[in-house]
């Protein structure tokens, strides 16, 4: 092998520059990038996160308990650990001016933060809470809700509380979880003062801890351990610093993964664009191919010369592509940094950045071997007769050695994606899809340009033109049609996708359901409760149901800390949880195994619960759950599984007790409060007033919270949408671009012979139009397949199907191939005739 | 008698068009001596560029048997007969079919690095400084007249040290006095390097300087003329 004169002479004929490479690097660089780029940033987020684990957590440590406090020999324990700042959070309503609002309040002591700053608006340096039991701090966003500015004074439960200042940067934000309303931060003394923490109020406390000297998470972790062995019944919840910011991680993660694969798809839909361009490079080249082969050159050398140069080019592309990656958290963070809610650490992540790389070169060693290996079947003989575009002198036969060295490369890549992937299962479903779509548009392409050229010739010669173009030698219309209908395909499953998140946050609140929840109304003051708020104006129902707080402390006799759940299960292991009792199966479940107990049922405790939950750690209908409420322990069979409608917005748990096992127990309810007409803010403003311990959360404003989480993810969806579409359209301005010449000669000679331009346009446009709208086709029956998939199976929203999504898309599709077809056959009409009839 | 450096023995080549088989060449037979100029001449589509490739390994032929320097081009691979071609055979096109992308150094040393020779750019320099070129050693293909493109033809031609040369119109695409002074420059080599030269032409005065005249007629030869 002559490796080292391969790379002399495909760089000398890359000394006079790129020429005819753009498509190819474009597709390359596009797909590369934002492979390189999504992973880069996620890496970089998920290592800010871990950098600022103490900050975000406000500690190396964190205990924290639903409910209640640590008693005095774990806060004994705890305290001997280092320097220790107490938190209790809760959900309260805020009242000035008459008006009411939800917030969340976080009390503190003086040592808060332990890490970290907490600035106050107008002030640079790092603040402490007022110690006192008068004075709050609040998000400016308070303010304009109840009409109050600072100094002003507003009430939460039974306290008189003066706006001190407002909150400019408050460090432990994120590792709070779902935040549905403005912070206030105040004292404990100040939180005592509200009278809000009553036995049964859904409080959070947590105990933070700086360690001294040794702070590594190796140490931190083995601190934890040791704390869950010392105190193996405490119920608490411990988190090192990494996490800190698990939900954001895992949201991060999951976004980063489902680009990624739209990454991948585009770097595949580019694929044929490689192809084509290297298919177009080959053209070129061959002359100098068929040169070489005259004076002496084995086939061996001509490719490996002319592969040499192609990888020199995607070389390049790669590289862009990997700085690109490698300057994005940069980017990002500068950019954009004071507005962004995670951290992002800027250093740079090779991890992504070689994955991406490998892919890139992967996937263009996949779709440029059997265009290059075409140089095998040009002849030095060619250079005695005329060549023709795309005929290779010999016909075109399938070189089925590459062909399998293209499929392993495929294959390679394709194990490279799966083996990164957490979830392996979907990706491989996912690749799969695309593997499917390729084939069958390929197929598809191959068929339908097979039939035009045995149907019968239409007699109307602008048309016989048009069909004619599609199989003549060396057109691109398959690569054009396989490029442009996978790009549309994914366009119309994004579209799609987008159309049934879009509708689901329109019609996300069904019909009957409430219009708040509010959540710990005292036993003793629930009769009082229905009373009062069912006479407030619009109000038609109001349902409750018990509610008390526990943690699965073993499932089927072995210890929870030991067992392995599937990810979506997790959580329910995780600390406390709310559970409730019922007679009768409640509202919005369905029961799918076991039987339900009867409404006078007084035996041993039962439970139901919900059945991916009960799946996930590994319970089956008549197994064992031991849960810990209120300090004792009750261990329960489990009588059957629920599935449950969460979108009916009924009151639903999912552990739902025998009635007999805990109405005795100390608990307070959730209620529900159904409207129809009245005005929401003067219940909420009543109910504040009346009962000033209750919480009330608007379904309204909660889902506006969860939405605007959803409209993110459109962003997301849209983007990656914009990239594939942009990929899609670079393909076929290649394709049309390489085969520019040709049609430049084929323009000049029917000029010659006495076609008018109009003739030859309306020629393209029945061309460009039929291609247009075969992909359109595809693109809108793979699609609408694939958005299905998705919703029913990942995001289990009812699938939308829109006929003006459809038909946008065969219009977009129309009008791009069109619209290119014509830009470039604008110039083929153009060219002077002369430089194409001259002999040279 | 020496033995011939070039010999066709009962050459036939037919070629599958989509018309149906073409009979291209019938029953060629002859033989070339190691220094020897031939002209080949006759009219357009009578099989003279064909014949030049069969003899150059392009075209396998349908039946018998060609020798070139001794070795028999029938059942050699592609890669054996690109062998025999860079070590033996040099061509020369009436279009020059120079690599566009390539200087003119680079055009020469090329095959000669491919080859393995040592010293390749220093003998390709020394080939184009022999047929004039020694000041247009980097210049590209597109930047050269086309009487300099075709001596650096020439010179990759003469390079690799080929015994003999093909060439197919030489001159075709180059004005009188161009033409002639490539064509005392194909026959000087002849007188230097000893080197076989199969000339096709139509210009037949041109032809008359070699030492023998083939004409092909409907792809047979016909009588050799002076």
């Amino acid at each position: 092998m002559n490796f080292r004169l391969w790379l002399i002479y495909a760089l000398r004929n890359l000394r006079s520059g790129l020429q005819g490479f753009w498509i190819l690097l474009t597709c390359l660089t596009l797909g590369v990038s934002a492979i390189a780029i999504i992973g880069s940033l996620a890496a970089s987020i998920d290592r800010g996160l871990a950098e600022q684990g103490q900050p975000l957590l406000g500690g190396d440590l964190e205990f924290s308990m639903i409910q209640h406090e640590l008693d005095a020999d774990q806060k004994a324990y705890v305290q001997a650990l280092g320097t220790v700042s107490e938190v209790t959070t809760l959900r309260a309503m805020a009242n000035a001016n008459g008006k009411a609002t939800l917030v969340e309040i976080k009390a503190v002591d003086q040592a808060y933060p332990l890490y970290g700053s907490l600035l106050i608006d107008g002030e640079t340096a790092s603040a402490q809470v007022p110690d006192d039991s008068q004075s709050v701090l609040v998000d400016p966003l308070l303010l304009g809700r109840l009409g109050i500015k600072t100094g002003d004074t507003l009430k939460i439960g039974s306290a008189p509380l003066r706006v001190a200042g407002l909150i400019a940067a408050e460090p432990d934000r994120i590792s709070d979880g779902l935040v549905l309303g403005p912070r206030l931060l105040m004292s404990h003394a100040a939180l005592k003062a509200t009278g809000l923490v009553q036995p049964g109020s859904l409080t959070t406390h947590r105990y933070r801890v700086k360690l001294p000297g040794e702070t590594d998470l190796k140490a931190a972790k083995n601190l934890i351990k040791a704390a869950q062995e010392k105190f193996p019944k405490a119920g608490w919840r411990i988190r090192a610093r990494d996490g800190a910011a698990s939900g954001a991680e895992r949201f991060v993660e999951r976004l980063g993964y489902f680009m990624t694969l739209v990454g991948i798809s585009a770097l595949v839909i580019g694929g044929a664009g490689i192809a084509n361009a290297i298919s177009a490079f080959v053209d070129r080249r061959r002359k100098s191919i068929a040169i070489l082969k005259c004076l002496g050159l084995q086939n061996r050398d001509v490719l490996g010369l002319y592969m040499t140069e192609v990888v020199l080019v995607g070389f390049v592309g790669i590289v862009v592509a990997m700085l690109l990656g490698a300057l994005a958290p940069l980017l990002l963070k500068s950019l954009f940094g004071h507005i962004l809610p995670l951290p992002v650490s800027t250093g740079v992540n090779f991890g992504p950045l070689v994955f991406a790389a490998a892919l890139g070169l992967l996937i263009l060693g996949s779709f440029a071997l059997l265009p290059l290996a075409r140089i095998d079947r040009i002849r030095g003989a060619d250079l005695f007769r005329g060549f023709v575009a795309g005929d290779t002198g010999r016909g075109w036969t399938m070189n089925w050695g590459w062909f399998g060295l293209s499929l392993t490369l495929l294959a390679l890549a394709a194990g490279l994606v799966i083996a990164n992937a957490d979830n392996r299962q979907v990706t491989a479903m996912y690749l799969g899809g695309l593997a499917g779509s390729f084939a069958l548009l390929g197929a598809l392409a191959f068929l339908l340009i097979k039939l035009v050229t045995i149907l019968p010739r239409p007699r109307q010669l602008l048309l016989r033109q048009a069909l004619g173009a599609l199989h003549k030698p060396g057109s691109a219309s398959f690569s054009v049609i396989l490029a442009l209908g996978l790009g549309l395909s994914l366009f119309v499953t994004l579209a799609l996708t987008d159309e049934t998140i879009s509708r689901e946050l329109r019609s996300g609140i069904p019909e009957k359901a409430p219009a708040f929840f509010v959540v710990v109304v005292r036993n003793q003051e629930l009769p009082a409760f229905k009373d009062k708020v069912g006479d407030m104006a619009g109000v038609t129902a109001i349902g409750n149901a018990p509610m008390l707080q526990g943690r699965i402390t073993r499932v089927k006799g072995i210890e929870a800390e030991k067992i392995t759940p599937k990810p979506e299960a997790a959580w329910a292991l995780r600390g406390d949880r709310g559970l409730t009792y019922a007679a009768e199966l409640p509202k919005g479940s369905e029961l799918v195994a076991g039987s339900w107990w009867p409404a006078d049922y007084a035996g041993p405790p039962l439970v139901s619960m919900v059945d991916e939950i009960a799946d996930g750690i590994g319970l089956k209908v008549g197994d064992k759950l031991t849960v810990s409420v209120l300090g004792r322990e009750i261990e329960a069979e489990l009588a059957s599984l629920r599935r449950v409608n969460w979108r009916s917005m009924g009151i639903n748990f999912v552990m739902v007790f025998s009635p007999n096992t805990l109405r005795s127990a100390p608990h307070a309810h959730v209620v529900t409060i159904e409207m129809n007409g009245g005005d929401e803010a003067q219940v909420v403003n009543g109910i504040a007033a009346e009962f000033p311990s209750v919480t009330v959360v608007r379904v309204k404003d909660a889902l506006a919270t969860v939405s605007d989480l959803l409209a993110k993810m459109l962003v997301a969806v849209r983007s990656a949408n914009g990239l594939t579409l942009l990929t899609g359209v670079l393909v076929l301005a290649g394709a049309l671009a390489s085969g520019l010449s040709l049609r430049s000669y084929e323009s000049v000679v029917l000029k010659t012979y006495g076609a008018s331009r109009r003739q030859l346009l309306i020629a393209f446009v029945l061309e460009y139009g039929f291609i247009g709208l075969v992909s359109a086709l595809f693109g809108v029956m793979t699609g609408t397949l694939g958005a299905w998939y998705l919703a029913s199976y990942l995001l289990e929203m009812p699938f939308v199907f829109s006929a003006t999504t459809a038909l946008l898309t065969a219009v977009l599709a129309m009008l791009l191939t069109v619209t290119a077809g014509l830009l470039v056959t604008w110039r083929a009409l153009s060219a002077k005739p002369a430089a194409y009839l001259r002999d040279p | 008698m020496p033995k011939p450096l070039l010999s066709l023995t009962h050459v036939d080549l037919s070629l599958l068009s989509r018309a149906g088989s073409v009979h291209i060449l019938k029953d060629v037979s002859m033989s070339v001596a190691a220094g020897e100029t031939i002209g080949i001449v006759g009219p357009s589509g009578s099989g003279k560029t064909s014949l030049l490739m069969v003899i150059a390994g392009l075209e396998p032929v349908t039946s018998g048997e060609i020798f070139v320097d001794g070795e028999a081009l029938h059942g050699k691979s592609e890669d054996a007969l690109a062998t025999l071609r860079r070590n033996s055979i040099g061509i020369i096109f009436q279009s020059f079919h120079l690599i566009p992308t390539l200087s003119a150094l680079d055009n020469v040393a090329l095959p000669l690095e491919f080859r393995g020779i040592p010293n390749a750019v220093a003998l390709a320099r020394e080939k184009l400084t022999n047929v004039g070129l020694a000041h247009r050693l980097d210049h590209y293909p597109g930047q050269m007249s086309g009487g300099e493109q075709q001596r650096v033809a020439i010179a990759r031609a003469l390079a690799s040290g080929a015994k003999v040369i093909l060439a197919d119109e030489p001159t075709g695409n180059l004005d009188q006095e161009t033409g002639k002074h490539i064509m005392d420059m194909l026959f000087d080599v002849r007188e230097t390097h000893g080197t076989s030269l199969l000339l096709v032409t139509h210009d037949r005065s041109l032809a008359k300087r070699c030492d023998r005249v083939i004409e092909v007629r409907d792809g047979k030869l016909s009588d050799q003329m002076r």
